[in-house]
């Protein structure tokens, strides 16, 4: 079964034709797409998230690519929440029209089910029940997934995004932003010792996190350096940073782990790139006799394929939508 | 040529049915719902009771701007979702354009469509009718409704007020000397698909990756500043 | 007004008399570097309006809208980088639709404003202490 999916939630606009829930024949991704390629010219000036303006031109490649015609296109899967409102609006409504008018089935996938998704397709023996940790630049959530289209969110963060930690940290430490690999780079040769960070309590829900006070720990720490004239170990602050935000994500995911009894889990979202994340999170599983999912760079950030492989399996299940479909910005998992 | 027109710019949404020019159906949506919800429902059931299947389709017509981000955005990808999967082209036209196009049109007379724009500014633009049918005065443009009461005066002609800017205008300006303004009749008032469809008769449709929102934002000169304000 | 609080908790029962206190229509620009506590303060804001939703940072989704009795539209600039972005987001329409929108790292959107907006800026006077002045809001005669 063919799926034509179109992923618009925020700053990318990505189409992509998925087979079977597993098979990417082609995921054309904004801003990853050089724009001469889609304008075969001169190059006017795009945002980031002028999804208007390019989504045709991405469909029309995504056959091109795929070598697929209008005709063999089986059903057509849309992110229609939660995001921007905005952007989900255009993804959400060109969709369904192109639905109607190819009179196929429309699928609506909500975004981080999605996220959850690009498993699926890194690791096609990857089937629910599993556990899943989804940190994306927006959302830090313990997903427990119990079935394709059966989860049940443990926690989740109560203030920042531990991505957004990362920027955040980065852009006082006089970083480039994204904050992400920079302070991961610097945090090689820092001693994650260094400093005192908290471990902030939540509070009611075990499994929910929290970052803003990192965060601003961090930006007290800068502040003191420069009022004092004492000398900031970057090095140091970024090592001690990540050991901080591994400890709370790999730590909560974990416990989750051993006390859901699962074996299998599995890790979402840009944030994964982090190479003590990944360090902790692949001594621990080891530790503990879990299997560890770690998809690659290009499918945890946004993108169309994700939303195929999650529709595919919203299909089974018979999730549809009408010619009424709505875009939200909000929407639990 | 079959023809689906398609207007969400402001509070309502429409859609309509030409077949040759003529009108074939018409569905009106007033009810404060987003138009997400309503305009491709609309477009699907004049199509069907009017006995035409989708791809039956020539052409889609839809009003470009200025008017509602959002309202714009919705009927601009259904616009274009529509067009791709049908690979049929697509006219985009000035919603104060097809606003002129479905009001009053007895010869002579002097229409000034207006969009309540925020910031004491209205979306505007200026036609006469000739022949029939409205010819444009002036360009789509934002301004304030003390500029245009200068340009409406200079005329010293009648004017018939169009669109939910209307009476904003109305009450502004009514009392100003050397002034004669009209309300235009409550059904032809606001913009719809009727106008679309009417105003697209006589453009170039262009392939769907092509049509482009038209919000009228900010002018040049205040991006300018900015940009200065930025350095 | 000029407020000085010692606590992330005391910034948020700001927040919480200050949404309790504006009508639908408001628009509060705020004003302040990073960890100066608007999110708290916005955070306080819902409460204040009876939203009884988590409230976290929208950097990333620029927009995030708490929908209850009222609707609070919390927004984050951080990542536009001019006014002219504000178009492709769908400000204008936010402003339309009746609900109170805060408005984070206002300082990137110069020119979004209509000049009714109350004007909220956030200073760090040390670890935890903060000094929030509130002003502006609809002209008064």
């Amino acid at each position: 079964m063919l799926i034509l999916s179109v992923e618009s939630s925020c700053d990318e606009t990505a189409v992509a034709l998925v087979e079977d829930g597993r098979r990417v024949l082609t995921d054309q991704i904004f801003s990853q797409v050089a724009l001469h390629k889609i304008y075969g010219g001169v190059v006017p000036e795009i945002a980031a998230r002028s999804h208007l303006e390019v989504i045709v031109q991405l469909a029309d490649r995504a056959l091109a690519e795929a070598r697929v015609s209008r005709r063999e296109i089986d059903a057509v899967a849309c992110t229609y929440a939660p995001g921007l409102i905005g952007a989900v609006l255009v993804g959400v409504n060109f969709a369904k029209s192109a639905a109607l008018a190819l009179g196929v089935p429309l699928i609506p996938v909500h975004h981080i089910r999605g996220h959850i998704a690009a498993n699926y397709i890194a690791y096609p023996e990857l089937e629910p029940p599993f556990l899943c940790l989804a940190i994306s630049g927006g959302n830090t959530m313990l997903v427990d997934v119990r079935g394709y289209t059966d989860m049940r969110v443990l926690g989740r963060t109560r203030d920042d995004a531990a991505g957004e930690c990362f920027d955040k940290s980065a852009r006082v430490m006089g970083l480039g932003y994204p904050g992400g690999k920079p302070i991961d780079d610097l945090s090689q040769t820092g001693d994650d010792h260094r400093y005192d960070l908290p471990r902030p309590y939540v509070g009611d829900n075990p499994f929910d996190m929290s970052f803003s006070g990192l965060k601003t720990s961090v930006v007290n720490i800068v502040h003191h350096c420069e009022q004092t004239g004492e000398e900031l170990d970057k090095p140091g602050l970024a090592a001690s940073l990540c050991r901080a935000v591994s400890e709370s994500l790999v730590g909560r995911t974990m416990e989750a782990a051993g006390m859901l009894g699962y074996r299998h889990i599995a890790v979402a979202g840009g944030v994964a790139a982090n190479s003590r994340i990944r360090r902790d999170f692949r001594a621990a599983c080891e530790r503990e006799g879990k299997t560890l999912y770690t998809p690659p760079m290009r499918l945890c950030g946004d993108n169309g394929a994700m939303i195929g492989a999650q529709g595919y399996y919203e299909y089974l299940a018979g999730t549809r939508a009408n010619s009424d479909l709505n875009a939200y910005a909000t929407m639990e998992l | 040529m079959l023809m689906l027109a398609l207007e969400s710019s402001a509070k309502a949404a429409s859609a309509a049915i030409f077949e040759d020019g003529a009108m074939l159906g018409l569905s009106v949506a007033n009810a404060g719902l987003t138009h997400s919800r309503t305009l491709l429902p609309m477009a699907e059931d004049l199509l069907k009771n009017l006995d035409k299947r989708i791809t039956d389709l020539d052409v889609v017509a839809v009003a470009q701007g200025p008017g509602s981000f959002t309202g714009l955005r919705i009927g601009l990808s259904e616009a274009k979702g529509l067009c791709w999967a049908l690979e049929i082209p697509v006219i985009g036209v000035s919603t104060l354009e097809a606003m002129a196009w479905g009001g009053p049109d007895m010869e002579g007379a002097m229409l000034c469509c207006a969009m309540d724009a925020r910031r004491s500014q209205v979306y505007n633009a200026l036609f006469t009718v000739k022949n029939g049918h409205p010819q444009r005065l002036t360009a789509d443009r934002a301004i304030s409704v003390d500029e245009l009461k200068d340009e409406l005066k200079a005329s010293e002609k009648p004017w018939i007020l169009l669109g939910d800017g209307a009476a904003l205008c109305y009450n502004i300006l009514n009392a100003e000397p050397g002034l004669t303004l009209h309300l235009a009749p409550e059904p032809l008032r606001i913009q719809s698909a009727r106008g679309v469809g009417l105003a697209a008769q006589d453009k170039e449709p262009v392939p769907p990756e092509a049509l482009l929102p038209v919000y009228l934002r900010l002018s040049q000169a205040e991006r300018e500043r900015q940009a200065r304000m930025k350095e | 007004m000029v407020y000085i609080t010692n606590s992330e908790r005391e910034t948020e029962a700001l927040g919480e008399r200050f949404g309790s206190a504006v009508p639908d229509g408001t628009v509060a620009a705020l004003y302040g570097d990073l960890g100066c506590g608007k999110t708290a303060f916005v955070r306080g804001m819902a409460r204040g309006m009876g939203l009884d939703v988590p409230v976290t940072s929208p950097t990333f989704t620029i927009v995030n809208e708490y929908i209850g009795s009222r609707q609070l539209f919390h927004f984050d600039m951080y990542r536009l980088s001019d006014a002219e972005e504000l178009y492709d987001i769908g400000w204008e329409d936010y402003l339309g639709r009746s609900g109170v929108c805060a408005v984070e790292w206002s300082e990137n959107v110069p020119g979004a404003f209509e000049g009714d907006e109350y004007v909220i800026r956030f200073s760090k006077l040390s670890d935890t202490r903060r000094e929030i002045s509130i002003e502006g809001g609809p002209q008064k005669c």
